[in-house]
């Protein structure tokens, strides 16, 4: 392969061009396993809902319940439950996390309310392999939150109606978080990662000297609508941390998780993370059009720039020469498509943005508009 | 200290939980693919709006035939074949016929695209050549089969492959020998 093609395959290999975010609404609805899913007894709605009506309330409300006692404490249930789950899920729990033969494992949603329940737990299982074999009370724990947060998963669909009454959210905080964060618990999975002193658990000062405070960190403050933000945690090693992005989408578990805000408005992240919920906002502009057609029709004849009170923006739109074709600052900004009192051509016009919000956070905005006639 | 964070959720754990019928795992497929998938559809395409289809469809195979995955090359690049076979499958049902050209030897030294040059510009010349040069030139220079592949996958033969590809590139160094005058006039 010689020069002339590297250079075509070098910039297509990074090229990810923005998606309409209707795309995923229309794929959605054409997948088997899409929120319509005409539930056993008929309760139509998200899967999870489907998963209620097919456990029943009773059983819901038993898991939960159950999943609630042991964070605090009580390991009875868990104990036994790990037995289950072992005589479950061993082909789980081999070194490969990947099922790769899943028909065998994992039951087909149209299956039975009981498959349903040992894949829950058997999930959970496969989650944390380590916690096989170990009876060390902080492995416990983790393993109890790996096992609540298991369950919420499978409820996706109702996840907070689960969180009001088990999860310490961040509207109403149960007597969950108040025991998790003040009791020495807390400290030991950290301190278990790092595997030093276990003597030490009776003076809670040493361990909490080894724990690496929690901070949640985004991978941006703010920008354009759709935005992609990744929210990690700094916490070393296998951590199940529970991302809330606050824009009405599912939490997501582990030690990172993506997002993309389709919609504008300022969202508050929220991370729980033993028992500790922290939190980030991020502010989401309205995206700039692709494309307009200033042919007089009264449909999108004019560029909307931004007509958001909240934001100031410094555009500057360029032709393919890179002759500067209109600029302005404000945030009630429109484009009519001309230049010089003459209608400018159709074809491809590109834009630099300066953004400023309110509160003060700025962005930096390249892109393509199309201009058709 | 050092400390160890993913960036982002593995291949794997995404898979796991699409796998453990994971509500929102399918769409958290969606979003760390999308885009860039969507640039490979739009590779094979004249219009966005036709590769917004290749994508959707690409997609709605993905995850019919997810289970079917073995976790033996990278989750992207069987992803990535999913969305080129359907583009393919599209290219078929245009019923295209091909034309076998002699192969052009090109003269003169290959240009130098511009660092001005994004690949948003590359993007918008490569979908302007004819569908045939394109896909025969996307398939070889950027996806790597060879042309018995080509002609394989394609129905042609391999001399087709060949002589299509030489055009496309051909044609693609005149397009942007213009992209890099037309660059250099405005930096003037």
């Amino acid at each position: 392969m010689s020069r002339f093609e590297d250079q075509f395959k070098n910039a297509f290999d990074h090229f990810e061009p923005e998606v309409d975010p209707k795309l995923w609404q229309q794929i959605s609805q054409q997948l088997p396993s899409a929120p319509q899913n005409p539930g056993a007894s008929g309760s139509a709605g998200t899967t999870g809902k489907g998963i209620i009506a097919q456990l029943g309330i009773k059983g819901i409300a038993a898991i939960l319940t159950a999943a609630t006692l042991t964070i605090l404490g009580v390991n009875y249930w868990i104990q036994k439950d790990d037995k289950a789950a072992e005589k479950n899920s061993t082909t789980l729990l081999n070194e490969n996390p990947l099922p790769v033969d899943n028909s065998a494992s994992l039951p087909l949603p149209s299956e039975q309310e009981k498959a349903q329940k040992e894949t829950v737990i058997s999930s959970s299982q496969e989650m944390n392999p380590s916690s096989e074999k170990t009876v060390n009370s902080s492995t416990e724990n983790k393993n109890k939150l790996d096992q609540k947060i298991s369950i919420e998963n499978a409820l996706t669909g109702d996840f907070n109606k689960g969180k009001g009454e088990s999860t310490p959210g961040k509207d109403s905080p149960t007597p969950a978080l108040v025991v998790k964060n003040t009791s020495v618990a807390v400290t030991k999975p950290v301190s278990n990662e790092i595997e030093a002193e276990p003597k030490n658990h009776a003076e809670p000062v040493a361990p909490l000297q080894k724990t690496v405070k929690p901070v949640l960190i985004l991978s941006t403050k703010g920008g354009f609508a759709p935005l992609p933000v990744t929210a990690i945690t700094n916490q070393e090693g296998n951590v199940n941390a529970v991302f809330d992005f606050g824009d009405g989408k599912s939490p997501m578990v582990g030690s990172t998780a993506n997002n993309t805000f389709e919609e504008p408005g300022t969202y508050t992240v929220s991370c729980e993370i033993n028992g500790i919920t922290l939190e980030q906002k991020v502010t989401v502009f309205g995206q700039v059009p692709s494309a307009f057609s200033p042919n007089g029709d009264g449909i999108n004849d004019l560029l909307t720039i931004t007509k958001d009170a909240n934001i100031t923006i410094e555009i500057m739109i360029f032709n393919r020469n890179g002759k500067l074709m209109f600029t302005g600052k404000g945030n009630n900004l429109f484009w009519d498509g001309t230049f010089e009192g003459r209608n400018a051509d159709a074809g491809t016009y590109l834009y630099n943005i300066f953004a400023t919000s309110d509160g003060g956070a700025t962005f930096k905005q390249k892109g393509t508009i199309h201009l058709f006639r | 200290m050092s400390l160890q964070r993913p960036l982002e959720m593995t291949d794997e754990q995404i898979l796991e939980a699409i796998l453990r019928e994971d509500a929102s795992a399918q769409r958290l497929l969606y979003e760390k693919f999308a885009r860039k998938m969507f640039g490979v559809c739009l590779r094979y395409t004249k219009q966005r709006e036709e590769a917004e289809d290749l994508l959707q469809e690409g997609f709605i195979k993905v995850f019919q035939k997810i289970s079917s995955f073995k976790a033996e090359g990278s989750l992207e690049g069987w992803i990535r074949r999913v969305m080129v076979n359907t583009a393919l499958d599209h290219l078929r049902q245009q019923k295209m016929l091909w034309t076998d050209l002699a192969e052009i030897k090109e003269e003169g030294d290959e240009p130098v695209i511009g660092q001005e040059i994004g690949a948003a510009e590359l993007m918008a010349e490569l979908q302007k050549l004819p569908i045939g040069y394109k896909t025969v030139f996307n398939l070889h220079a950027i996806e790597g089969y060879s042309h018995k592949e080509i002609g394989g996958m394609l129905g042609i033969s391999e001399g087709t492959s060949k002589s299509q590809y030489s055009r496309a590139r051909n044609q693609l160094m005149i397009l942007v020998q213009e992209l890099n005058k037309e660059n250099s006039y405005t930096t003037k």
